[in-house]
């Protein structure tokens, strides 16, 4: 049976369809578009991430927070993530954490009586490259 | 009219679907906590349950009631059980990659590839001709040499484009690899004895790169299928004791029987 006539039927297509998609469209696609969540990277990366927060008390007094601080007010698996106090963390949430930032910011406001929080998130893509910052800010009520 | 040889596909197909529900069932379920407890807990009593406190992690806050979520969790498991027996494949394989998706996308930081191989792999399976035999509702194959296709190309692309993201200098040199073993995270004997040295976790990250790229023409060519279903054995049993990947060895291995070249019964013909 030729491939012309093999591909003659409709579930035939389908699959050839679904192979493209599947083996080349989504995997392909997540690394051009984003880091790679879809390119079955695991065990093979090597982005590293780390948090700072800080909190200023209606006083005006900056307080430093450790980001683990922030465990019991988030799930368990984000909770697993939070990084200790300026250690550079090996997993590949770096992006996850950068997209949430703002929130994670506002949520700092429950470590204390506090007037405005910050949370700086530095990342590397690997062990060579240059790290990126990012930093959101949040005024408690 | 279905040849021989297209007949001879079927069995290693129902073979990989009961094989991969099982593992897909095993992971979402307390029957995990037989195999690892470690891996075990984030099924309190089945994957992605809610548990209540926290913020919403959920993708773009699209976070659906817990109450929702724990129905799309019971529904999961049903479809992955009729799934492998056999029931209507092609609606209750997709129905539970989607379901699984979508309680999946509830906790964004849960993500893993073991997950999204087992929720991608059921709906990829769903639609071949996975029910033609060993079923409890036997199904008119459609199309068995697309079929196997389909789930070669799901392999092939896992091992290419692993290997393709290793192809970079902090891994090739070793250095990613000692991140690994420094955190634990390669433990053990063997990983001892492989990544030790420095010198030793270059040439491991070398050989680990060039064998998932070598897996994929190995086990897309006929004459060297045999070959690369070694070699893809030989990986997976390498990496089990050391990096302890979830199911993802045991998910590729039922893949992977769906591979096994089997001789086109002559009386059938």
């Amino acid at each position: 049976m030729t491939i012309r006539a093999v591909l003659d039927r409709p579930r035939a297509k389908l699959h050839a369809a679904l192979a493209l998609a599947v083996a080349v469209v989504l995997p392909g696609g997540s690394l051009l578009m984003g880091n790679g969540v879809f390119a079955w990277t695991m065990f093979s990366k090597s982005e590293t991430y780390r948090m700072s927060v800080i909190g200023w008390t209606v006083d005006g007094e900056a307080r430093v927070f450790d980001p683990r601080s922030l465990g019991p007010h988030v799930n368990r698996s984000l909770a697993y993530f939070l990084p200790a106090p300026e250690v550079w963390r090996h997993d590949p949430v770096g992006l996850t954490f950068r997209t949430g930032l703002g929130n994670i910011a506002a949520l700092a406001c429950r470590l204390g009586s506090l007037r405005a929080t910050e949370l700086t998130l530095e990342e590397r893509a690997n062990l060579d490259a240059e790290p990126r910052r990012s930093v959101a800010r949040a005024l408690c009520r | 009219m279905l040849s021989a040889a297209d007949r001879a596909l079927l069995r290693p197909l129902a073979w990989t679907r009961i094989a991969f529900a099982g593992v897909l069932l095993i992971r979402t379920t307390p029957l995990i906590r037989a195999i690892d407890p470690i891996i075990a807990v984030d099924v309190r009593p089945l994957l992605g349950w809610p548990q209540g406190a926290g913020i919403s992690t959920a993708v773009l806050g699209w976070a659906l009631p817990a109450a929702v979520v724990k129905i799309l969790c019971l529904a999961r498991t049903a479809f992955a059980l009729l799934f492998l027996l056999g029931y209507r494949p092609l609606w209750t394989g997709l129905a539970c990659g989607v379901v699984a998706y979508v309680v999946l996308l509830q906790d964004v930081f849960g993500f893993t590839f073991t997950q999204h191989l087992l929720f991608l792999g059921v709906a990829v399976l769903a639609t071949t001709d996975c029910a033609a035999v060993l079923s409890i509702r036997a199904e008119e194959p459609r199309s068995p040499r697309t079929s196997q296709v389909l789930v070669l190309a799901l392999i092939v692309s896992v091992y290419f484009w692993a290997g393709l993201g290793k192809l970079r200098h902090d891994w090739m040199d070793g250095r990613t690899l000692a991140l690994f073993y420094d955190e634990g995270k390669l433990r053990g004997a063997l990983a001892d004895l492989v990544l030790g040295t420095a010198t030793r976790r270059a040439i491991a990250a070398t050989v680990v790169a060039l064998t998932e790229l070598a897996l994929g023409p190995l086990l897309w060519l006929r004459k060297t299928r045999w070959i690369g279903l070694g070699l893809a054995l030989a990986l997976h049993v390498a990496i089990e004791p050391m990096a302890h990947p979830d199911v993802l060895g045991w998910a590729m291995l039922a893949l992977l029987l769906s591979l096994v070249p089997l001789e086109p019964d002559k009386k059938e013909s």
